[in-house]
């Protein structure tokens, strides 16, 4: 009787085992990077050899519950006289001949590189930094995270060297200017700049944010 | 029917068994599941907390009071760190969410307890280890903005967290406030990262011109961006609400969000602010002793500092010589790998330079010290020796023999003071024995102590220099050599205490 009763239970383990193996296997079925994982050895020279391939970008994942308000622009910059198709330069323009700023100050120059095995790394150079946050180095994972890597070429140097080490990582794919402007009155204005040319701007005020990107300007309304 | 109940039991078994399986594939979902979520009374319980848990030995101490095992021991924070740690042990502890705006990528996803890259770690206290790590990996000074909003005076409580300019690179959290509208404010720095698992406290505002300092661009020095202006990054910081993290609502959109800080005039913002929240006053005596006592913080840290170096240069020495442990051959391999190496090895590189010099250090402890004098002398000339105990007045007496002159006056007249271990008396070494706050602040006065970490200790507490302070020949990179303009440093005290006298 013993036997059957430690049999029955052994059976019912196992099935249940056997029920949540397939329940996670569905749940693994999109691929997953997780930290545990994440460590990738830049410092090895074969990483670097493969062929690039065109992977997936995860960066510019937008959050789909964002509770905004689109309203026409002039309720974000009364002045703003700007079309579809206009450049941002013209835009960031009338921006500055309307609105006195304080400070235009380059925050960080970021590079954004493809790796040998696709990965997409993000290098930044940041301004007035302490010494350990003056060159950050993140891989971007596929949950559109950053994960940090530290170990890398002169990753222990100067800031020169450590840049210089850092973009040996993979290969430049873009390199954008960031600065950061704040108003006497608080308006606060980031704008983006790749190549000389003006890729982005965002300009708050209280509720407002007036976003100008892809040569298109909206105002949002929080 | 017993055969019946036994099948029972069993089904009833099984039945737990596969719940108990299938809800831990689930928890293994995310670094911990949220249970509640935030509200008024969840911050209230976040204050409290804090004001129990958030003490200097929270990560150094083995077991709690109870004697339970500390899950937390072992974690070492820099200031930064040690602002987010604090709100995700309260909200892993509580089962409400933790998010913080993406540090990478502006409009990328928001990074939460919710990950699941942290699933091959077993939940619980291992996983939330890795969450902490992963967050101080991406987070830093410069990205608490992010994640916090400016708040009025009266908004200020527990948990506001208090972040300086890009100038200076540093973040406290309140811990608690004191009737007197007084902070406890828990803090680390880098260096008391390296240095071991205990953190730091004080129990005064910050020096508001240095939380707000201009920031100086280091490629064009000639350029300067204000801090203390509207808008600014920097000051007095509550945590975004979850829901406007994931909303990616603008700061100034964030409810309670408030630029009074920025109005009010560095000179009158710490005296706005205690104004704000003093529900009894603090006596003159009380105050001179609260700001000694946290300069006699500032000397203890000072030292384990500067000790920290020394272990650093002694071990680096042994490995230079052979005679070093095996695992400490890393110190001459980090050196060996420096592309800028001194030709010199006795001198630090750049990194080891970095992090173990200390000018913002040795300027709060001179802005402390000042603060005192200038307290006890305003407090002496107008209502004399009687509004001080009796040992308090004795121990003032012994750090500003002359008070009656002017800080940088007193500087010049200043001699060893006689029976100044009675008060803050701390060990540097075997050799050198103990040295007094009195001395210390003797030496500060006259420019002798040495944030430059190629000197000994010896050279850094202001003793004759050896041939082991190699200050003046080793390369010292961007460190500035400490200037200490006491008149500078009494009229910013002067008018603060103008200030406060006026608005309390």
């Amino acid at each position: 009787m013993k036997n059957k009763i430690a049999f029955q239970v052994v059976i019912l383990i196992a099935a249940t085992i056997i029920g949540v193996l397939i329940f996670k296997n569905k749940k693994s079925v999109a691929p997953q990077i997780t930290g545990d994982d994440q460590v990738i050895d830049f410092s090895d020279p074969k990483a670097k050899v493969a062929l690039e391939e065109e992977t997936t970008v995860y960066r510019a994942q937008n959050s789909s519950n964002q509770k905004v308000v689109d309203v026409e622009l002039k309720k974000c910059a009364s002045f703003l006289e700007y079309g579809a198709g206009n450049s941002l330069e013209l835009a960031q323009q009338q921006i500055k001949a309307n609105i006195q700023f304080q400070s235009d100050e380059l925050e960080m120059t970021e590079f954004q590189l493809r790796s040998a095995t696709g990965d997409e790394i993000i290098v930044q150079n940041n301004s007035n930094e302490v010494k350990k946050d003056q060159v950050r180095v993140f891989k971007m994972a596929k949950d559109g995270l950053p994960d940090r890597v530290k170990d890398f070429p002169n990753a222990n140097q100067s800031r020169e060297l450590k840049l210089e080490g850092a973009l040996t990582l993979g290969r430049l794919i873009k390199k954008i200017e960031k600065f950061r402007a704040v108003s006497d009155s608080g308006k606060e204005m980031f704008y983006e700049v790749e190549e000389g040319k003006t890729i982005r701007i965002s300009l708050t005020e209280g509720k407002s944010q007036l976003l100008c990107e892809d040569l298109k300007c909206s105002c949002n309304q929080f | 029917m017993k055969n019946f109940l036994i099948r029972k039991k069993h089904v009833a078994l099984g039945f737990a068994i596969s719940a108990a399986l299938a809800f831990s594939s689930i928890a293994q979902a995310q670094v911990w599941t949220d249970e509640n979520q935030w509200s008024e009374s969840w911050e209230q319980s976040y204050h409290q907390w804090l004001k129990v848990n958030a003490q200097k030995n929270m990560f150094l101490k083995e077991t709690n009071a109870d004697g339970t095992l500390n899950p937390y021991y072992g974690i070492r924070v820099d200031c930064a760190d040690l602002v987010y740690a604090l709100r995700i042990i309260f909200s892993f502890e509580n089962k409400l969410p933790f998010a913080i705006k993406n540090p990478v990528v502006a409009n990328g996803p928001a990074a939460t307890n919710g990950t699941e890259r942290f699933n091959k770690t077993p939940a619980g206290i291992l996983r939330l280890k890795k969450f902490l790590n992963w967050t101080f990996d991406m987070a830093s000074s410069s990205t608490i903005h992010r994640d916090t909003y400016p708040v009025a005076f009266k908004d200020v409580s527990a948990g506001t967290i208090i972040v300086t300019s890009k100038q200076n690179h540093h973040s406290w959290t309140i811990a608690e406030i004191y009737k007197t509208g007084n902070p406890r404010l828990i803090f680390n720095s880098t260096v008391g990262r390296e240095s071991g698992f205990e953190i730091q406290q004080r129990k005064s505002w910050p020096n508001p011109a240095w939380v707000y300092q201009d920031v100086v661009s280091e490629s064009d020095p000639t350029k300067i961006t204000p801090a203390y202006v509207p808008g600014s990054l920097t000051g007095l910081r509550n945590w975004i609400p979850i829901e406007f993290i994931l909303n990616k609502t603008p700061v100034a959109a964030v409810p309670g969000y408030s630029e009074e800080q920025f109005l009010v005039g560095i000179g009158k913002w710490k005296s706005a602010l205690v104004k704000a929240l003093q529900k009894i006053p603090e006596t003159m005596d009380q105050t001179v002793l609260r700001l000694l006592s946290d300069a006699c913080s500032d000397l203890d840290q000072r030292v384990s500092a500067v000790n920290e170096a020394e272990v650093y240069k002694t071990k680096l020495a042994m490995a230079i010589a052979g005679t070093g442990a095996e695992v400490d051959k890393g110190y001459l391999s980090e050196v060996e790998q420096d592309k800028s190496k001194p030709s010199d090895l006795r001198c630090m590189i750049y990194k080891s330079f970095d992090q173990f010099s200390t000018p913002s250090r040795d300027r709060r402890l001179l802005d402390a010290l000042v603060q005192a004098r200038v307290y006890y002398k305003h407090a002496l000339e107008k209502y004399g020796e009687k509004s001080f105990s009796v040992n308090n007045l004795a121990i003032y007496k012994i750090i500003f023999p002359h008070i009656s002159k002017s800080a940088a006056e007193e500087a010049q007249l200043d001699v060893t003071p006689k029976g100044s271990k009675n008060f803050c008396s701390i060990t540097l070494n075997e050799r050198l024995g103990r040295i007094s706050l009195a001395e210390v602040k003797r030496r500060l006065f006259v420019g002798k102590l040495s944030p430059n970490p190629n000197d000994s200790v010896t050279g850094r507490f202001g003793y004759t220099k050896t041939q082991d302070d190699l200050s003046s020949y080793c390369p010292a990179y961007d460190l500035n050599p400490m200037t200490v303009d006491l008149n500078k440093s009494e009229d910013e005290a002067i008018k603060e205490l103008q200030s406060a006298l006026t608005d309390l």
